[in-house]
């Protein structure tokens, strides 16, 4: 057998077998997002994608600012428009009220002798050409380990009741030394005020790693990606970025790689391990497949309250079957051509155990 | 002197979060939890609500500024929508004469000047968003004590099947490998 052959049977898509219809699916949003990042968006002209449905679907996903930012100035009458319009207005309008929120969390926090750092939601908004374009439904803010009962207290417990915070007691990079992490922070701007921010490069690899923990499921999250790689400081150390876990360089490569394979983003120089790497065949597919399905299984009625019908418990199943980009995360593997099968299987596995056994609480991964 | 002449509007400002667009401005009542549009005429007008100037002195502002005419009329259309959405700090009572014209008889009157039609003041209310939108994921504790199961209205539960949260205290949460 021809070694190309072998590598082709490798690299086999993981299963759910790959779906050319959810495929040109998610190739629509991808070619719809292109750049829409940007202060100026490549001007948007109506390409041989099916546009019914994609501006709810944007807008359910979290990229519907974004689809307003690349429609507005076309000139084309685009079904949902206005959908996508509202979507960027209320944006707007939240990240204003998440400006008072934080600087309140950051007064209290700060009577209590606490220095946050800030990191995703906020940060990430910050990228963009506007900070409407980008949603986030809390404020997530790190604290030192040893602060983190003083910062509970001072916000309030549970956390997110008085303030929207998401408050985490942990350094949001691992890898990295809380005092690692604050020694690279610079001073963020939040309305009359300042906060300390995550490092552009400790950013850029949590974003990443974010959105591949959580299967990438949201477009906006590989947007995050692509604007923080093309607006990253001209002082940007690749170095440091890229030294690590073992796994670092090839989750960063991967998420990188996405972003521009996927979205077209063009960050110039990159390092040639990153530009000469090559993603693996079921990755792509993969992530345009949850793109067109638009809502993982978290967000679905837990198993346990789904009613006792064989369909419908067949159902809860498949809309469970892991995410392949999921479980290369949560179980620490490469991206690479190894198949993912074996993963999901385990990670089924576990799954159904924790369900059968009742182990259900879990924390977010920062 | 008319009560154009006397009457001396002002703005809300306590509780509310405004972001001016190029195009419009956005304003968010936190207090009733509302989100309006206001287009650029309604928006001149709010922004002229200052306690210290006339109903007419912005009828001439938007004569001048916009080249409205039947600007007075224009006037207390705006403070009328503005004050429907409150967004005045005092109610304000439309002399007769104004109460009576309507949109369409105002639409009518401007109709003739091509275009005029759309700077007519207008606030809009902006629709609320999908749960969806927002965050990666809640954690279920959350979930099972502040939210309606089962779906936890549309937001994500967190699922990290490598990091558990045992709960030390009200105030603390250790993250610990899953057995």
């Amino acid at each position: 057998m021809l070694q190309a052959e072998k590598q082709n049977l490798l690299s086999a898509p993981a299963l759910p077998l790959t779906f050319p219809s959810a495929q040109s699916r998610g190739r629509a949003i991808a070619t719809f997002l292109a750049g829409s990042w940007r202060t100026r968006p490549p001007p948007y002209r109506r390409a041989s994608i099916d546009e019914t449905g994609l501006a709810s679907q944007l807008v359910k996903t979290g990229a519907g600012g974004l689809g307003w930012w690349r429609v507005r100035d076309s000139g084309i009458d685009f079904p949902g428009a206005s959908e996508l319009r509202e979507a960027y207005r209320l944006q707007t309008l939240h990240s204003g009220i998440h400006e008072r929120r934080i600087q309140e969390g950051v007064v209290l926090l700060r009577a209590a002798g606490v220095e946050p750092l800030l990191a995703k939601g906020w940060l990430a908004a910050g990228l963009y050409a506007q900070r409407g374009l980008r949603p986030y439904g809390d404020i997530d803010l790190w604290v030192r380990p040893d602060q983190g009962a003083a910062a509970f207290e001072a916000l309030g417990y549970p956390p997110g009741q008085q303030y929207p915070i998401d408050l985490h007691a942990n350094a949001p990079v691992r890898d990295r030394t809380w005092d690692e992490l604050m020694a690279r922070s610079h001073p963020e701007p939040v309305g009359d005020t300042h906060v300390r921010a995550l490092g552009a490069e400790d950013h850029l690899y949590l974003l990443s790693v974010h959105m591949l923990a959580h299967g990438a499921w949201r477009p906006l999250w590989l947007c995050d990606v692509a604007a923080a790689l093309e607006s990253r400081p001209r002082e940007f150390d690749w170095d440091y970025c890229l030294r690590g876990g073992k796994r670092r360089p090839n989750w960063l490569m991967t998420a990188i790689r996405l972003a521009s394979d996927v979205l077209g983003a063009s960050p110039p120089g990159l390092p040639t391990s990153i530009s000469n790497g090559h993603l693996p065949r079921w990755l792509v597919p993969a992530v345009l497949e949850s793109w067109a399905a638009g809502t993982p299984y978290m967000h679905t009625t837990p198993v346990g309250l789904t009613t006792p019908r064989p369909a419908a418990l067949w159902n809860a199943l498949r809309i469970r079957w892991p995410n392949p980009i999921q479980v290369t995360i949560a179980w620490n593997r490469e991206f690479d051509r190894s198949p993912r099968l074996p993963v999901q299987l385990a990670e089924c596995v576990l799954r159904s155990g924790r369900f059968l056994f009742g182990r259900q609480t879990a924390t977010p991964l920062g | 002197m008319s009560i154009a002449d006397r009457l001396l509007p002002r703005a809300r400002e306590e509780d509310l979060v405004v972001e001016a667009l190029p195009d419009e401005t956005l304003v968010y009542d936190l207090k009733r939890d509302k989100a309006h549009c206001l287009n650029p005429t309604a928006a001149l007008v709010w922004s002229r609500c200052d306690g210290e100037t006339s109903v007419s002195d912005v009828a001439s502002l938007l004569e001048t500024e916009l080249g409205l005419p039947a600007a007075h009329s224009v006037v207390w259309m705006a403070l009328d929508r503005l004050d429907r959405e409150n967004l005045l700090e005092d109610p304000v009572a439309l002399p007769e004469e104004a109460a009576s014209y309507s949109r369409r008889e105002m639409m009518r009157t401007l109709g003739r000047v091509a275009g005029l039609t759309l700077l007519l003041p207008a606030v809009s209310s902006i629709v609320a968003p999908l749960a969806a939108q927002a965050g990666s994921c809640i954690p279920r504790r959350t979930c099972r004590r502040v939210l309606v199961p089962p779906n936890c209205t549309g937001l994500p539960i967190c699922e990290n099947p490598n990091r558990c949260c045992r709960r030390r205290n009200r105030t603390s949460c250790r993250p610990r490998r899953c057995r």
